[in-house]
């Protein structure tokens, strides 16, 4: 089995002797590690600051659309259509005061869901450089990837390992490169409850897995494939990514 | 009782040794430095983006220092500069596996002569305490633009929340700052904090 070591090697056909090989480990300085506890609270206290900061974002970027529309730089948007209830807002009704102050449900879904989504998108993207970057660690001194499963293995095995501290439980495909990555104890939220029940727990739950789908979605990049990862959570802590790989791959 | 700084050290490697969960710190410096981007990204303002970092060390800190004073079972520190050797040996070491060097300020000598005390306590408002990081996990693998370094950005500044949040969790009011910061080109990083007044325990009403 061939690897690339940090030490120049001579480039002759002859294999790297055993003692080189050893020393190269040296080259690197170890691994550095700090506490899970305090990387977990960490983890929690990113969240709140992105919520409020992409809550921020969005007002700005609200008014300089609206000084734009106003100065006729940019046409005026197509009102939506606001009028029909969705079977999903009833979910909300819980969160009543909110939606009646905005004067109706819908309409109050509205704002709140884009600043969720907007939520989403950054912790995706944190988690893109996370993966992409870590991913690049991690391979550097093993071989190319030949086969698409055997980088969506390496995913499953050694970035869920260093990422979540085990492997992922079920990893089933369907051989036109779809991908399902189910953990049964995700570590992510595994730990996550909601005094407002279950289904708030579950949306919680649904903003908190984005950085891990971009942890996975990076690392799958970087190492050449460019894939869309859709996280999935129906019952805590139990946890399914669904890896689309692009037609040919 | 005076511990000594080795004895703090040697607390410090075993409350380290003892923590349960470990993740690698390039998933949490990689992580860190994506927050600050998008940080700038979003507020569009570096003196705003200190300050929210600083907020989300300081709710950081509120529950690191409940989980130390748990494992670590050290007692109330008898006075500032005790506080300054437990925060850089002890605490520094068991969350983030660094031992910043500590040197300490004595408070500013009240130059008023109707003051009774002449010789300045260590547990006064006015002590500090500075710490020198030569070492900082957060940092990496980052490098400053020329536009950062201008808006007067300090990376690091989630650690000074941390401090203030923790500490106040104690019973002290500080401040802490950083001054000089090698990702600004300066010699070294080194973060001051200072104390500004004990805080009294507030009893709730009517518990007598």
């Amino acid at each position: 089995m061939s690897s690339r070591n940090s030490l120049p090697v001579p480039s002759s056909s002859s294999s790297v002797p055993p003692h080189l090989a050893a020393l190269a480990t040296f080259s690197d300085p170890p691994t550095r590690h700090v506490d899970g506890a305090m990387m977990d609270y960490f983890l929690i206290e990113t969240v709140n600051a992105l919520r409020e900061s992409s809550k921020i974002a969005l007002t700005r970027e609200r008014e300089r659309e609206k000084e734009m529309i106003e100065a006729g730089l940019i046409p005026p948007p197509a009102l939506p259509v606001k009028e029909t209830k969705d079977s999903a807002v009833s979910a909300r009704d819980s969160t009543g005061s909110l939606a009646s102050t905005k004067g109706g449900k819908v309409a109050a879904a509205g704002p709140v869901d884009e600043e969720e989504e907007a939520l989403k998108v950054r912790l995706e993207t944190i988690g893109i450089h996370v993966g992409s970057n870590f991913s690049e660690r991690l391979c550097r001194d093993r071989a190319l990837f030949t086969e698409t499963l055997d980088a969506i293995k390496f995913i499953c095995k050694d970035i869920w390992a260093a990422c979540w501290d085990k492997q992922v439980d079920n990893l089933r495909t369907n051989h036109r490169g779809v991908y399902v990555l189910q953990d049964n104890s995700f570590k992510t939220i595994s730990r996550l409850s909601s005094w407002q029940g279950r289904p708030d727990a579950v949306r919680k739950a649904k903003v908190y897995v984005s950085m891990p789908a971009g942890i996975i979605k990076g690392a799958l990049a970087r190492l050449g494939y460019n894939a869309t990862v859709s996280p999935e959570v129906t019952n805590l802590p139990q946890c399914t990514f669904q890896v689309k790989l692009p037609k040919g791959s | 009782m005076a511990t000594s700084s080795k004895q703090y050290l040697t607390r410090g490697e075993e409350l380290w040794k003892g923590r349960s969960e470990k993740v690698n710190a390039e998933l949490f410096a990689l992580t860190y430095g994506a927050l600050v981007v998008q940080l700038i990204q979003d507020y569009e303002d570096y003196a705003e983006v200190n300050k929210q970092l600083e907020k989300m060390g300081y709710n950081i800190g509120t529950r690191l220092i409940e989980d130390f004073l748990a494992k670590s079972n050290l007692g109330r520190c008898s006075d500032f500069r005790e506080v300054g050797e437990v925060v850089a040996k002890v605490g520094f070491k068991s969350f983030l596996n660094i031992s910043p060097s500590i040197t300490h300020q004595a408070p500013p000598v009240p130059t008023s002569p109707t003051r009774p005390t002449s010789t300045p306590q260590a547990n006064s408002a006015g002590s500090s305490f500075s710490l020198i990081f030569d070492e900082n996990p957060l940092a990496e693998f980052v490098e400053l633009p020329e536009d950062a370094l201008e808006g007067g950005l300090w990376f690091s500044n989630v650690l000074c929340g941390v401090i203030r949040g923790a500490l106040e969790m104690v019973q002290m009011q500080v401040s802490a700052e950083f001054v000089s910061d090698v990702l600004r080109g300066d010699e070294t990083t080194e973060m001051r904090v200072k104390l500004i007044k004990h805080l009294e325990e507030e009893v709730p009403i009517g518990d007598d």
